[in-house]
């Protein structure tokens, strides 16, 4: 019988560089899964030994204490404990430090060497301690703690090997049974007097982050500069992604013009071009932005920037009754809800987390571009209202602010009625500043597409099929007034649906688009370029652009009240999902799909009235 | 102050007995939140919490 791989946990504070070191021992061969029974992500890969034995490492999340504040914290607890079901315990951790904040971490370390396990701590950013002028002793702190400590500098790689080879004899050490908990106050006196011992020198220098934060945190010059950056970053995201999306433009063009010529009109013709290089084809085509807004979003984090723009946001947040914690999950929900609301899990109080998670879906999400692109470019003429500022521009800003302003209310409300409860606060520690690496970010930009390619080739793929199918049977018979898309099932369908969607000026291609769009809102895209290259003539109508057709077919109202549905939509169903599991149930979920809807029905309904009433 | 808040202030290094210093305050026309030094850390929190703390000048 073969032995089962040794599992190694890092495990550490947060803002210790845990993270940075996971990623320099496993490089890019990570395994992102759940913890069982949670959501909480668990990041695992492998390391090999010196004798190539594989070994298992996982990164723990980021916790102060065995006591845990928030739900990622007891995720921590549970497994180093091996009181997880269903995950096993580990062999042996490796306690990431912060060599420049001993006096905090050192407290955290003594609570897990106390634990049993086998045990080496990474001494790590020793650097940026030697930058700030603290002078270390590793063989003293080794010493004092009664285990191995290896100075490491995640980001430079330094020190990894001399961890691997000191981690290697702990791995045959058999763990000891837990000595009893010790009181807070005394690890803390413990700790402050290890540190304390430790530092050899501490010399004043000139602190960095002192000096930005000044800048950064300005009650005058720090707004503007977040804003400033918030600014650049949306203008980034289509200023940027032009090219790419041309790029992919064209090589779903060729793609489609290849099969054209390779295969013989027919059935499986028909469904490669008008089923997935329609349906996919025009998902797919959002990727460089969806990468830019999260290459923003990765820069922010890993410089420590975004808990400075927490602290920018927080009395603003205050006014509708949420804090500072709720600007990263919701900044996070411009690109995605999904990682979004699994990022309210940071947030302790459980009232100010349900309104955030119910308020996320408002926050224009990276896949209702594609809808929002589509539309405003057939039917808002691209002409300049000002110097270097758009119509189409400024048409999308708004629905951007739409947006906002809806969660605003909505959180205003919710905090009020389902939410109410004790005061929101706002309690965080700002992190040094550091200069982002370029392989963390890159690791990390891969993740994020790697997920939206495997939604677009699953979810996007199947919903575009069967709807191409649907749409394509029963074949409408010679001679018949209806088209093609109105004589099949989804058709039938379809005009059902349309009672109730008629009164907001939804015809029924529109009704038959919002079906599959529950999968994915971009999907509506590839559903309304399903259902009108379905009854497209000839081989020229096919190719004519989406944008195009629908400016012949809608009235601008039908566009707007468009618009203004998928600013509310509850259009997703994976949104609904990770709710479900992040409130224990189907209560919020349920009330979030219900209460968005219901939004989304009179929002779209007033806009398509009050344009009709300017006869448009 | 809830109790949560407490537990959550230690964690973060604020124990009797520690030195800090204040940073940074408030936004714009707010004087909320407010950034303070505690040992080798910034904390972020607001003036209701930081009320409940009790601090003498360092000589």
């Amino acid at each position: 019988m073969t032995e089962a791989m040794p599992l190694v946990a890092l495990v550490g504070n947060p803002n210790a560089g845990k993270s940075a070191l996971f990623n320099a021992l496993t490089g890019a061969r990570q395994k992102i899964a759940n913890y069982p029974g949670v959501t909480v992500e668990r990041k695992s890969g492998r390391i090999a030994l010196s004798d190539g034995r594989p070994v298992e490492l996982v990164d723990l999340p980021g916790a102060y204490s065995l006591s845990p504040d928030s739900l990622d914290e007891a995720v921590t607890r549970d497994v180093v404990l091996g009181k997880l079901e269903g995950h096993r315990r580990p062999d042996a951790l490796v306690i990431v430090v912060d060599a420049g904040n001993l006096d905090n971490h050192l407290r955290f370390t003594l609570e897990l060497i106390a634990l049993g396990l086998p045990v080496v701590v990474a001494l790590n950013m020793i650097d940026l301690a030697t930058r700030d002028g603290l002078e270390l002793d590793p063989a003293k702190l080794s010493a004092e703690l009664g285990v191995p400590v290896v100075p490491t500098v995640a980001v430079r790689k330094r020190g990894l090997d001399v961890l691997i080879e000191t981690l290697e004899p702990q791995l045959r050490i058999k763990p000891v049974a837990a000595l009893p908990m010790e009181e807070r106050k005394i690890l803390t006196a413990k700790a402050h007097k290890i540190a304390n011992a430790v530092i050899v020198k501490e010399t004043a220098t000139r602190q960095w982050t002192r000096t930005l934060d000044k800048v950064l945190l300005h009650p005058l010059a720090g707004p503007l500069i977040l804003f400033g950056l918030l600014f650049v970053m949306f203008q980034s995201v289509f200023a940027w992604s032009e090219a790419p999306i041309g790029w992919i433009e064209t090589g779903i063009a060729a793609l489609s013009d290849g099969v054209a010529s390779a295969l013989p009109n027919g059935f499986i013709r028909s469904l490669l071009i008008e089923g997935v290089l329609a349906g996919v084809g025009s998902v797919i085509v959002f990727l460089p932005q969806i990468l830019i807004l999260f290459l923003f979003i990765l820069i922010l984090e890993s410089t420590g920037y975004m808990t400075r723009a927490a602290f920018v946001m927080d009395r603003m947040m205050a006014s509708v009754g949420l804090s500072g914690h709720s600007f990263i999950p919701l900044l996070s929900s411009f690109a995605c809800a999904i990682p979004g609301i699994m990022a309210t899990r940071t947030i302790m109080d459980q009232k100010d987390r349900l309104t955030t998670i119910l308020i996320a879906p408002l926050m224009t999400c990276s896949a209702r571009l594609p809808v929002y692109t589509v539309i405003i470019g057939a039917f808002i003429p691209a002409t300049s209202i000002g110097p270097g500022i758009g119509l189409q521009g400024t048409v999308l800003f708004g629905l951007y602010i739409a947006g906002i302003v809806g969660a605003m209310v909505a959180a205003l409300f919710l905090r009020r009625t389902v939410a109410k409860g004790a005061g929101s606060s706002f309690l965080i520690e700002m992190p040094r500043y550091q200069l982002p690496l370029i392989r963390d970010i890159a690791i990390g930009l891969w993740q994020r597409a790697w997920v939206f390619l495997r939604r677009a080739g699953t979810i996007i793929f199947a919903s575009t099929i069967i709807l191409w199918a649907l749409l394509s049977f029963p074949k409408v018979p010679i001679g018949s007034p209806m088209t093609q898309s109105e004589y099949s099932v989804a058709g039938r369908i379809a005009s059902g649906l349309a009672v109730v969607t008629e009164p907001i000026g939804f015809n029924e291609k529109i009704a038959l688009a919002l079906i599959p769009a529950m999968a994915a809102r971009e999907v509506a895209v590839a559903a309304l370029a399903t259902a009108y290259s379905v009854d497209a003539a000839d081989e020229d109508a096919t190719a004519m652009a989406l944008g195009d057709r629908l400016a012949g077919q809608w009235s601008l109202a039908t566009a707007l009240a468009f618009l203004a549905w998928f600013v509310f939509a509850p259009q997703c169903i994976s949104t609904i999902a990770v709710a479900k599991r992040e409130t224990n149930g189907w209560k919020w979920p349920a009330f979030m799909v219900t209460y968005l809807f219901a939004l989304a029905y009179v929002a779209a309904g007033i806009t398509y009235w009050t344009a009709r009433s300017f006869g448009l | 102050m809830p109790d949560g808040e407490g537990h959550r202030l230690r964690s973060l290094g604020l124990e009797e007995g520690v030195g800090i210093e204040a940073l940074h305050k408030g936004i714009l026309l707010w004087k909320d939140p407010i950034a303070v030094r505690v040992g080798r850390m910034t904390i972020a929190l607001r003036r209701k919490v930081a009320a409940a703390i009790t601090c003498e000048l360092a000589a």
